[in-house]
């Protein structure tokens, strides 16, 4: 009998909230997450905005010790860790070693190590800090998340840049389908705000420099958009095996259907502009999930605000859903959580399972002028209610990964 | 050569290192059993206390102080040693634990 899959516990770290239903109330509400840069001083920069987590408090998540040494994206991966597992109620589970941990980032703690940089550079070899070693290595929050948590199952680390948040999902769905485990503690975190990384981004042309407010200034599908603006933030869920799940009573909020990823194969930053990679993955998720294109009825988009990227997105819709396309309100909320690489698609998929809750889905920010070849319906700066019992949920990483996701409501059979 | 300020700013390099507020740390305070200092915490004090009050020690010295005094005692009297100062009396707090007498306490 096939192990059905579904996600049982939510967690999430962002900067118009920190915990699941502040994130929630903020998307649902088009609460604006993007702002003036204050976590180092960005004067120098042509672009001088991001989507900052602000009012997070490390202690209320482990100890205080582990919340002055752990790096920032590792604080916040195992608080959202943490707020998914109390969701799902994995404390009162006995095997513990059935249940791994699977998380991703792509900018390690790229602050972090430029701060180390910069003493190395001053005073030498004598006063380098060991602890950088272990806390800016990508796997430093899995096994944190392991360790305070518990969870001796395996660990595992992703990093698929924007894809990741997905990919996580993928693993899981896969180690849990196959019977290595009963469930995966899963997600992904990103801190990617530093001086260096900004000019990185920003050298490479895809940061905005919108001159309005900086709220305004990710615009997803519009054709005012001039390119993307960082965020940072973590997303969790525990992603599990059905029985596994009702044995316990445990709340179900989506059951993973399907899911798909393919590859540019072009270079790491050109994308096709008829979205064959991401036509691939949707199609691979439908197939998986045995579904038709038109049983999906919404898409919680990439939508990140780079005129090219967003094109491919919307021709890579219209191929799969056909005449449908236009009858599935597609979402970004890129505009809340800024582009916080691997963290995004875990918070899309955080959204995606209150979107399946609540039947409602989530607008899009900032889209006012349509650009001409972005023609769907993009649920342009107000939510509405709709009925939504199956979603897709894409990413397209900086690299040349797509990965779709297909959730479904849960059923009781 | 008084370092000025010596005590609190080492409980800021044991808060920055800890997480413990620095009202909360007492001098008598055991850096392992109460502290919860590690190996690792060890060398990053020492690099920590070094750039604070350019003294040259070393994690494996910290590693064998017992209480917040002792650090204090020993930063201040490796700055003496520095500037020329005659050792103080070593007996007190402030010294290192050396291999030989952890061994004839065992003993």
């Amino acid at each position: 009998m096939t192990r059905r899959v579904v996600i049982t516990g939510l967690g999430a770290v962002t900067p118009v909230g920190i915990g699941v239903k502040s994130f929630w109330h903020a998307l649902r509400d088009g609460v604006p997450g993007i702002g003036e840069i204050t976590l180092f001083d960005a004067s120098a920069h042509p672009c001088r905005i991001a989507a900052e987590v602000r009012g997070f408090e490390p202690r209320d998540f482990m100890s205080p010790k582990a919340a002055v040494t752990r790096g920032r994206f590792s604080l916040f991966g195992v608080a959202a860790a943490r707020m998914a597992y109390e969701d799902a109620g994995l404390a009162s589970l006995g095997r513990r070693s059935r249940v791994a941990v699977c998380f991703g980032n792509s900018a390690i703690a790229i602050s972090e190590v430029q701060n180390g940089i910069e003493q190395f550079s001053r005073h030498g070899t004598t006063t380098v800090s060991p602890s950088i070693a272990l806390e800016a290595a990508s796997h430093a929050v899995t096994g944190h998340i392991s360790a305070d948590l518990s969870l001796k199952g395996q660990t595992m680390t992703l990093a698929t840049a924007c894809s990741t948040g997905i990919d996580v999902v993928q693993w899981a769905f896969q180690q849990i389908r196959s019977g290595l485990v009963d469930g995966v503690l899963a997600g992904a975190s990103e801190t990617p705000l530093s001086s260096y990384s900004q000019a990185t981004f920003s050298a490479l042309g895809v940061l905005s420099r919108w001159p309005g407010p900086p709220a305004q200034a990710l615009r997803p599908f519009d054709a005012m958009s001039d390119g993307l603006v960082l965020g940072e933030g973590a997303g969790a869920f525990v992603v599990e095996e059905l029985q596994h799940a009702r044995a316990r009573g445990a709340h179900t909020y989506a059951e993973v259907l399907g899911f798909g990823s393919a590859s540019e194969g072009i270079n790491l930053r050109t994308v096709d502009p008829t979205g064959a990679a991401l036509q691939s993955a949707a199609r691979l998720a439908l197939r998986m999930a045995r579904l038709d294109a038109s049983a999906i009825d919404h898409v919680n988009a990439h939508g990140n605000g780079l005129p090219d990227y967003d094109r491919a997105e919307t021709a890579a819709y219209r191929s799969v859903f056909g005449r449908h396309a236009y009858n599935v309100p597609v979402s970004s909320i890129k505009p809340v959580t800024g582009q916080s690489l691997a963290a995004a698609g875990a918070l899309q998929v955080v959204a995606a399972c209150f979107t399946l809750q609540e039947q409602f889905v989530p607008p899009t920010l900032n889209h006012d002028l349509p650009h001409p070849e972005c023609d769907l319906d993009y649920v342009p700066n107000r939510g509405r209610t709709a009925r939504v019992s199956r979603l897709l949920v894409a990413a397209h990483a900086m690299g040349g990964t797509h990965s779709a996701l297909i959730l479904g409501l849960p059923t009781e059979n | 050569m008084e370092i000025p300020d010596l005590e609190r700013r080492v409980k800021q390099i044991l808060t920055n290192r800890l997480g413990i507020p620095a009202d909360e740390i007492t001098l008598d305070a055991k850096l392992v059993d109460e502290l919860g200092m590690d190996s690792l915490d060890a060398v990053e004090l020492a690099i920590a206390t070094e750039r604070q009050f350019n003294v040259a020690l070393s994690d494996e010295q910290v590693a064998k102080l017992t209480t917040v005094a002792d650090i204090i005692a020993y930063v201040q009297r490796l700055a003496g040693e520095q500037a020329g100062e005659p050792p103080p009396d070593r007996s007190g707090v402030g010294s290192p634990r050396r291999d030989t007498e952890t061994s004839g306490e065992a003993g």
